[in-house]
């Protein structure tokens, strides 16, 4: 089925967003004064976060303001939750020594202080949105980099602690929803036109015998020899492909009573249940995403997208002061229950 | 698909990648995608282990290496050697890339397959003013060649064009949609 281009979302709605859950662009900067974060001094990161800090007060007026965390006093369980809605990476989540993360209020912004570079700055937005978090993230970038000194090399570009991210140091991602693809084993074939394109895709979450969720991130690759725009434009063109792909793939799996069932089947399942583990619970709000965006169950894929953030253990336990898992399992089947009746 | 490391889970992050015209495939399942650093995606490397392939490509590099960049030689600003980098799969410092330059280089562009930056640069740099300037001579000289091409003028076209491609180095291909 042709996505319907009469049923563009309205301005400010995410866009592609029964495939695309969010949208992630990322750029790495460091201070040519300073040895990158491996090497620095427990004297060298203080300094480097007063430089950072006193730029990012200067850049108020362009970036608006932001606020200063102090990783060392935040409680690990609401840094490991940040990590869980995509606001920081899972290594800055828990690394040690602990850092300094800028934040904007919505969470849109965020700047990770000596994580694996200097400076990560970090935007973040729902649906299908490259555009949109480049326009933020590079803005900041400009905004800071008029304050700041940075590590440049007119050959090699953006300096960077490790070498595969030399050049324009931005990594954007896309995370999908791909439950039709996945199922027929379709993601694997995928991956060679993403390879000529200079991106990459992975499984988001799990260890276990699939993607948990059906959830993948796709990503450039290649930051060397490319402008941010052609890294940006193609994997705005792959995105759009892969989601007209698992699109198709969703609605010839729909007409399968099989597959009806599946989904109707983990409906049933999330309405009633009074035990959820985050795992089966991932999986099921899958399948019920695949029916809700296909119209087949009354529910928004948008709450079933902020269900499978809310459902991971340091998010739940925050919302639902539950602390150990056995409660959280209970919480969260209730939270479910709630947000599904 | 199974992982190919662990040869027991099923394989969930698929990467390929072209490098030296050479197709590289690599099926890993979540845990050792995670094991690798594949799963910190932005260090994603195209490999199992970062540092396992840097100081593989830089180990070669090493033994065509100048006398005088011994892997004792340190850094002068980070103290870092070439052997704690081919070690930690991590730069030292900005500086780094200058002292180590030539060998570093030959690594580099197996990874990256290009050495040349082509995005942003910093604003408040002053050392970027001569590649802003170079774009701007580019931008200049295009639209000489629009308008070359629009009086017809078609060996005026051609000399700078091949003027363009000297500026641009080896990057531009074809060239002919100006003159379309
Ligand atoms: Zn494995
Ligand atoms: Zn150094």
């Amino acid at each position: 089925m042709p996505h319907d281009k009469t049923n563009q979302p309205p301005a400010g709605a995410p866009h592609e967003d029964d495939v695309v859950l969010s949208t992630r662009v990322r750029l790495a900067r460091n201070l040519r004064d300073f040895p990158f974060p491996a090497r620095l001094s427990a004297e060298g990161r203080q300094k480097v976060a007063a430089q950072v800090r006193a730029a990012a007060a200067a850049a108020e007026d362009a970036i608006g303001p932001l606020q200063w965390i102090d990783m060392a006093r935040l409680p690990r369980v609401k840094a490991i939750s940040m990590a869980e809605r995509r606001v920081i990476s899972a290594e800055f989540a828990c690394q040690s020594p602990q850092s300094a993360l800028l934040l904007r209020n919505d969470e849109a912004l965020s700047i990770m202080l000596c994580e694996e570079d200097h400076l990560r700055i970090q935007a973040l937005c729902p649906g299908l949105a490259l555009s949109a978090a480049f326009a933020l993230a590079d803005a900041a970038d400009t905004a800071l980099g008029k304050h700041l000194a940075y590590a440049f090399d007119d050959h090699l570009g953006y300096l960077t602690q490790c070498p595969t991210n030399l050049g324009t140091a931005m990594r954007a991602s896309v995370l999908l929803h791909l439950p039709a693809l996945a199922a027929l084993g379709r993601v694997a074939r995928l991956s060679e036109s993403i390879s000529k394109l200079g991106l990459t895709i992975r499984g988001a979450f799990g260890e276990g015998s699939d993607a948990e969720g059906a959830l993948f991130q796709l990503s450039n690759q290649v930051t060397l020899g490319i402008t941010e725009s052609q890294a940006l434009e193609n994997l705005q063109a792959l995105t759009l492909q892969i989601a007209e792909q698992e699109r198709r793939a969703r609605a010839d799996a729909l007409k399968d009573p099989q597959w009806e069932n599946k989904v109707w089947r983990a409906y049933g399942i999330l309405k009633y249940a009074r035990f959820l583990e985050s795992g089966d619970a991932l999986k099921l709000l899958s399948y019920v995403r695949m029916g809700a965006a296909g119209g087949l169950l009354p529910v928004s894929p948008a709450v079933v997208s902020t269900l499978m953030t809310a459902l991971q253990p340091a998010t739940l336990a925050l919302s639902r002061a539950a602390d150990d898992p056995a409660t959280r399992d209970l919480a969260r089947a209730e939270m479910i229950r709630e947000a599904l009746s | 698909m199974q992982c190919q490391q662990c040869k027991q889970r099923e394989a969930t992050t698929h990467i390929q990648r072209v490098v030296n015209g050479q197709a590289e495939e690599f099926h890993l399942c979540a845990a050792c995608a995670r094991e690798s650093g594949l799963i910190n995606e932005f260090a994603a490397p195209p490999f199992f282990n970062l540092s396992d392939l840097f100081s593989g490509f830089l180990g070669s590099s090493l033994r065509q290496a100048p006398a005088a960049l011994a892997p004792a030689q340190r850094c002068g600003f980070c103290g870092s050697t070439l052997h704690e980098i081919t070690q930690s799969g991590r730069v030292g410092c900005a500086a780094c890339y200058n002292t180590f330059r030539e060998v570093l280089e030959p690594t580099l562009a197996r990874i990256h397959g290009a050495l040349e930056h082509a995005g942003k640069t910093p604003a408040a740099d002053p050392a970027v003013h001569a590649r802003k300037q170079k774009e701007q001579a580019l931008a200049a000289l295009r639209e000489q060649i629009a308008q070359a091409v629009q009086s017809e003028d078609y060996e005026e076209a051609a000399r700078l064009r091949d003027e363009i491609r000297r500026l641009e180095g080896t990057q531009e291909e074809g060239g002919n949609d100006h003159a379309a």
